[in-house]
């Protein structure tokens, strides 16, 4: 079961709880806002991919050379460690 | 007409020039110029212990009290003369007490007497003697105190004796002892240790040779020039350290109640482990607040690439990122500003550095508003991941007050 940690910063006074089920649909509010948010990215990028594509095809620049232009997330400017 | 009637003890005494004991013989295990030194510098009263010659009422011997502090050559006292340039001189009582005897109630009226330390210097008295000696004083039935004998010339009140009509012995007396000083042409280059009343306490100066007293401030702060002050300094800004939450077991939510509102700003630490694979921000409520109130504006390094977005009306705002428990804890911090308003909107900054795989290395900021928060002071704020891992044991989240 999922538990709620508490600090009561003026007493001291501390305390491990269960959820109650109140903060539980709270909580998954916040899931199941983050998940449709992630998502929505998801298919940005994916769209963006599908752009990316295009242009490459277009002007003979890869995918890759594109992102670096664009800050897009090409591969990084410096070696990566063994 | 007061009486005096004199006691004497083994006194030792340092005149000035001169140190005899109460026979008029040089005593030799005290010397005479150190003594005269400490004459120079101590006014007038007891010197060492605090119960140097003291006088205590006793029922044996019947109508009689005791001077002394019980131990021998232990009590010290310093008497002042009265005459011009006749300078104090330092007594020790070598015995360790003495008693006086009491003269007898009147059957009718009650009476004060008086017991002094008195030096007798024929230098200045006449006396034809260098001693000291404990004088005891019969006043006037139902008179005033008697006061001191017009002859003398260099002595202390030790105490006052209440004798009731009919005593047959003295129940009480009052001590008029003073405690010796230095002298004032000392002590006026001296900052006093009273000045300093408590723990924490600061000697500054107001002005010019001019010592006061500037009190330790609240926990955390510093301290800082402060020229409008008048002590020159002030007690003030600085970081506290409010509230610490380490997980010894996974939790689903982190809260933290009852925050102060004394501080300017708030900041918030979180050193975030989480038990899941993905990478997952961490939401926060403030009072509690899970209404879409909150916007949201993020950016995101990684390499040569950025992400950014911007979502408003969500449920919480972004204070940190977890990294996958694989690559180990993710460091978080998120700054409110100006939490105690009741009067303007609630904005948070957040950065956050966390591995979101092998190699990558990312840093993520987020501003965030709370939008329903201009009338409302901060007085809770309550973390949870955007995701269905939780926080995991070792999870560390420090709650700071700024300024």
């Amino acid at each position: 079961m999922d538990e709620v940690v508490t600090l009561d910063v003026t007493t001291g006074v501390s305390a491990r709880e269960p959820m109650t089920a109140a903060q539980q649909e709270r909580r998954q509010r916040v899931i199941t806002e983050s998940r449709r948010i992630e998502q929505e990215r998801e298919t940005e990028r994916a769209n963006r991919e599908v752009i990316l594509a295009k242009v490459a095809a277009a002007t003979g620049v890869t995918v890759a050379a594109l992102k670096v232009a664009f800050h897009l997330g090409g591969p990084p400017s410096t070696p990566q460690r063994p | 007409m007061p009486t005096t009637t004199y006691v004497s003890p083994l006194v030792s005494v340092s005149a000035l020039g001169a140190r005899t004991d109460a026979a008029g013989v040089a005593v030799t295990d005290w010397t005479a110029e150190e003594s005269r030194l400490l004459s120079a510098i101590l006014t007038k009263g007891y010197v060492k212990p605090t119960n140097a010659f003291i006088v205590a009422p006793q029922t044996v011997p019947n109508m009689t009290v005791k001077v002394g502090s019980g131990s021998a050559k232990a009590d010290y006292y310093s008497v002042a003369g009265t005459i011009a340039g006749q300078g104090n001189y330092m007594v020790r009582l070598d015995v360790t007490s003495q008693n006086v005897t009491i003269d007898p109630a009147d059957a009718s009226q009650a009476r004060t007497d008086e017991i002094y330390l008195v030096v007798r210097d024929n230098a200045y008295d006449l006396s034809a003697r260098v001693l000291p000696q404990i004088g005891y004083r019969k006043g006037d039935l139902g008179g005033a105190n008697p006061g001191p004998d017009a002859a003398w010339r260099a002595w202390e009140l030790l105490a006052r004796v209440p004798v009731p009509a009919n005593a047959i012995a003295i129940s009480a007396v009052t001590d008029q002892r003073v405690a010796a000083g230095i002298s004032s042409i000392l002590t006026s280059d001296v900052v006093p240790k009273s000045l300093l009343t408590t723990k924490g306490d600061l000697y500054v100066a107001s002005g010019a040779s001019t010592p006061a007293r500037v009190g330790v401030g609240a926990e955390g702060q510093v301290l800082t020039a402060a020229s409008a002050d008048a002590s020159g300094v002030q007690w003030k800004g600085g970081q506290v350290l409010l509230a610490q939450i380490t997980l010894a077991a996974a939790a689903a939510t982190i809260s933290f109640s009852g925050i102060p509102q004394t501080y300017r700003h708030l900041l918030l630490v979180i050193r975030g482990i989480q038990n899941g694979s993905a990478v997952v921000a961490i939401s926060g409520w403030l009072n509690g607040d899970t209404t879409s109130s909150y916007d949201n504006q993020f950016l995101e390094g990684a390499g040569t690439g950025f992400n950014a977005n911007r979502v408003n009306s969500m449920v919480g705002i972004e204070m940190g990122v977890l990294g996958p428990n694989a690559n180990g804890p993710s460091i978080s911090e998120c700054l409110i500003p100006n939490y105690t308003s009741t009067s303007q909107v609630k904005l948070a900054l957040a950065r956050c550095a966390f591995i979101a795989a092998t190699a990558q290395l990312k840093i993520w900021q987020s501003a965030g508003l709370w939008w329903k928060g201009p009338t409302a002071a901060i007085t809770s704020i309550t973390l949870t991941p955007t995701g269905v891992p939780q926080f995991a044991a070792g999870t560390d989240v420090s709650l700071y007050g700024i300024g």
